[in-house]
């Protein structure tokens, strides 16, 4: 049971089989979907200098997606927000807890997210660097309402996550009015320098 | 001063033994008469009681030793550092979100100090459905007594905004409320018990059990985790552990315990996996890791038109068990009504959506009252829990299916939160559902909540109480271990935590672990 499925018995198993679940990537299935795409595997791509989990393409990725999953995007106070690449670089801290399975799950994600086919399955029919912030939106929208227990796993695991890091930055938090640790308590934090 | 850290200047420190698992660099063998596996609410109590009888005690925890000090109530960090998996654990299909602490003190450093004594009603349904003896509600009730005195636990009389909005929905409809004893001592009411307490004000394994303990000669080793049991015949002679880095990996360094007692304090996740993951353990009729319960939980919103504040102020301090028990013990699954915190991040993942909807929603963040259901599971034929079984990498993994009997109660509870928001002035109501909109009046809600799509991932659940998996009883055919904790199949080996409990509590567990370990300890330590 512990050796890699051979992509036959895959098929064969369907994929609904809870069996499936229980022993791989469920992200995997989005690699049958694709057909020729499955197995990809995480170790292609760019490395980041800075970055212990994220590659290059996971990057532009990300930022694409963090405005519009939180809303920032079509928001009134778009002009302000935090740095992304800060919001990116918590969400790179987060990889190092994340169980080893829902980690290789995010990554597959992030392939299928990449290569052209599979990306195309998941609702997304152009470049990352072509699409609009409403097609981006719309694919979000449909994996929220597919029928497909799987693409609402994708999207709770990503948009989860995604709004996780966005309000863990100081900037993100504020933004919603929260004014930070009580009045109480800052006297002593700041003594440690942490305020 | 109170909020003196006893891990920075507690005044025994220099005495204490604490071993940090990321800071040795070669294997080692240590003895004890007694090694307990996790620092949490079952592991402190029993360590405590344990070194007191004058015994050896080890007491190993996988997560870091964080202590006051280290709490700067910011929210990621508090996740990433106190939580298994950054408090992104889950169930196997991802349905369910499980919040369990990872670090010394285990889930009593970062819960929300709700204490309640196991209901009557669960008590009483253990007795005469699982055969547990001498747990009756008066057998337990000196247990919780003791255990209320020994964490300072009363009932909370200043409920904050959010607390207040459920005493008001429930007074004005007539449904049964009150306060929440919590296990505090001079609180400053700063609302930050999830991400650990800065004043040393909640009552704790970390600040209580754990530094009695360590006063008593036990040793603490943290960022250690066990992974299996060495197993001789009828017994446990010790047990294996990996070393822990700083980043949270495996290192290449090992510690061996031999020891006279072995004690499971690992939480219903991790105790039945250090059992799974012993080679030749004893389990005939296949029950470890069986009837796994979660109160899987639900969450609504509602807007107010004065601030409400939800990360001022102690998280929860009022309830409702209006909906607990009045379809009978074994009925459609019962719900408590509590409040939930409303700190950014924390209600950001709890409201489930995105976009610009989302985005609106948590705008209001000040305004917004937040509330969850806890399901009772495990009453009713129907409702038979998890499975917590081993991955390919030897992992724990629980499955739970979250089927039709569980989201009738999900439905139910939606209702009454949406119906006690509207009766306490709320403006708005939404539900942490895919299908919810913003309502604006109780019609609304109640018309559109009969019509939501009740399947996995399409609403937000949680977990912050994981429980069975090793069941206490006196059938070795129907239970895990006897009704001492002590395991069936083998003479010096004991479960002491959540994972004991037949069926889920009915109400936040943490005295619920207490009082039965305190018993079981006491017990165990009384033997010769």
């Amino acid at each position: 049971m512990q050796e890699p499925l051979s992509r036959r018995r895959f098929v064969s198993l369907g994929l609904n089989s809870p069996w499936v679940l229980r022993n791989t990537g469920k992200m995997a299935l989005f690699g049958l979907m694709g057909g020729a795409v499955w197995p990809l595997s995480s170790a292609f791509g760019q490395s980041v200098h800075g970055y212990h989990h994220l590659r290059a393409q996971d990057i532009r990725i990300l930022q694409r997606l963090l405005p519009v999953a939180v809303g920032w995007q079509r928001s009134a106070q778009k002009g302000e927000g935090p740095d992304l690449e800060l919001v990116i670089r918590g969400l790179d801290e987060m990889f190092l807890v994340l169980s080893e399975q829902h980690r290789n799950d995010l990554f597959f994600l992030f392939d299928l997210l990449t290569f052209p086919v599979s990306r195309k399955i998941l609702g997304l029919w152009k470049d990352w660097d072509a699409a609009t912030d409403q097609e981006l939106e719309t694919m979000l929208h449909a994996w929220s309402e597919s029928s497909l227990e799987l693409k609402r796993y994708a999207y709770q695991s990503l948009v989860l996550l995604l709004q996780f890091a966005w309000y863990s930055t100081e900037k993100g938090a504020q933004l919603t009015g929260y004014p930070g640790p009580p009045a109480a308590i800052r006297p002593f934090l700041r003594a440690e320098g942490e305020l | 001063m109170q909020w003196d850290d006893p891990f920075r200047q507690g005044k025994n420190l220099a005495s204490w033994s604490l071993i940090d698992g990321a800071d040795l660099s070669e294997d080692i063998t240590l003895e004890a008469d007694v090694v307990i596996v996790g620092s949490g609410a079952g592991g402190g109590v029993a360590a405590e009681i344990l070194s007191r009888s004058g015994r050896k005690v080890i007491l190993i925890e996988e997560g870091s030793l964080k202590s006051s000090g280290d709490f700067r109530l910011k929210e990621a960090q508090a996740y990433l550092d106190l939580y298994q998996e950054g408090m992104t654990r889950s169930t196997q299909d991802g349905a369910i979100c499980i919040l369990q602490g990872r670090t010394v003190g285990g889930s009593t450093t970062v819960n929300w100090t709700s204490s309640f004594r196991t209901p009557r009603e669960t008590l009483g349904y253990w007795g005469s459905e699982w055969g547990l003896e001498g747990c009756g509600v008066e057998e337990m009730a000196p247990w919780f007594a003791k255990m209320e005195q020994r964490l300072s636990i009363e009932p909370w009389l200043s409920p904050n905004s959010n607390n207040q909005v459920l005493d008001r929905g429930c007074e004005a409809l007539g449904w049964a409320h009150a306060p929440i004893p919590r296990n505090v001592k001079g609180c400053w009411n700063l609302g930050a018990c999830g991400l650990g307490c800065p004043t040393n004000a909640k009552q704790s394994m970390l600040v209580t059990t754990i530094p009695a303990a360590l006063d008593r000669g036990a040793r603490l080793l943290h960022r250690v985790r066990v992974q299996e049991l060495i197993i001789r015949k009828e017994r446990v002679i010790g047990l294996v552990a990996d070393m822990i880095d700083r980043l949270g990996r495996v290192r290449p360094f090992r510690v061996t315990i031999h020891a006279q007692q072995c004690i499971l304090s690992a939480g219903a996740i991790g105790s039945p996996a250090v059992l799974l993951r012993s080679e030749g353990i004893p389990d005939p009729y296949r029950l470890i890791g069986t009837r796994t319960f979660l109160h899987p939980s639900v969450f609504g919103f509602a807007e107010f038109a004065e601030p409400i504040e939800g990360y001022q102020g102690a998280p929860q301090s009022s309830y409702s068990d209006h909906f607990q028990w009045r379809d009978g013990v074994e009925g459609p699954m019962g719900f408590k009504l509590e409040a939930t915190p409303m700190h950014p991040v924390f209600a950001s993942v709890i409201m489930r959506g995105h976009g610009l909807t989302h985005w609106q929603r948590m705008q209001n963040l000040p305004h917004m009252a937040g509330t969850l259901a806890l399901l009772r599971d495990g009453f009713h034929p129907e409702s038979t829990g998890g499975r917590v079984s081993l991955g390919t990498a030897r992992q724990p993994v629980l499955d739970y299916r979250v089927g039709a009997f569980e989201m009738d109660g999900v439905r139910r509870a939606y209702l009454a939160m949406a119906e006690m928001f509207f009766a306490a002035g709320a403006q708005k109501v939404n539900l942490g559902h895919s299908d919810s909109e913003d309502y604006d009046s109780w019609a609304k809600a109640r018309e559109a909540i009969a019509k939501f799509r009740y399947e996995p991932l399409r609403l937000r659940l949680g977990s912050a109480h994981v429980m069975g998996g090793c069941r206490m009883g006196s059938d070795p055919k129907r239970s895990v271990v006897n009704t001492k904790g002590r395991y069936h199949h083998l003479e010096n080996l004991y479960v002491f935590d959540g994972s004991l409990f037949p069926t889920s509590v009915g109400a936040n567990p943490q005295l619920s672990i207490y009082a039965l370990v305190a018993k079981c300890a006491s017990e165990l330590a009384a033997s010769s």
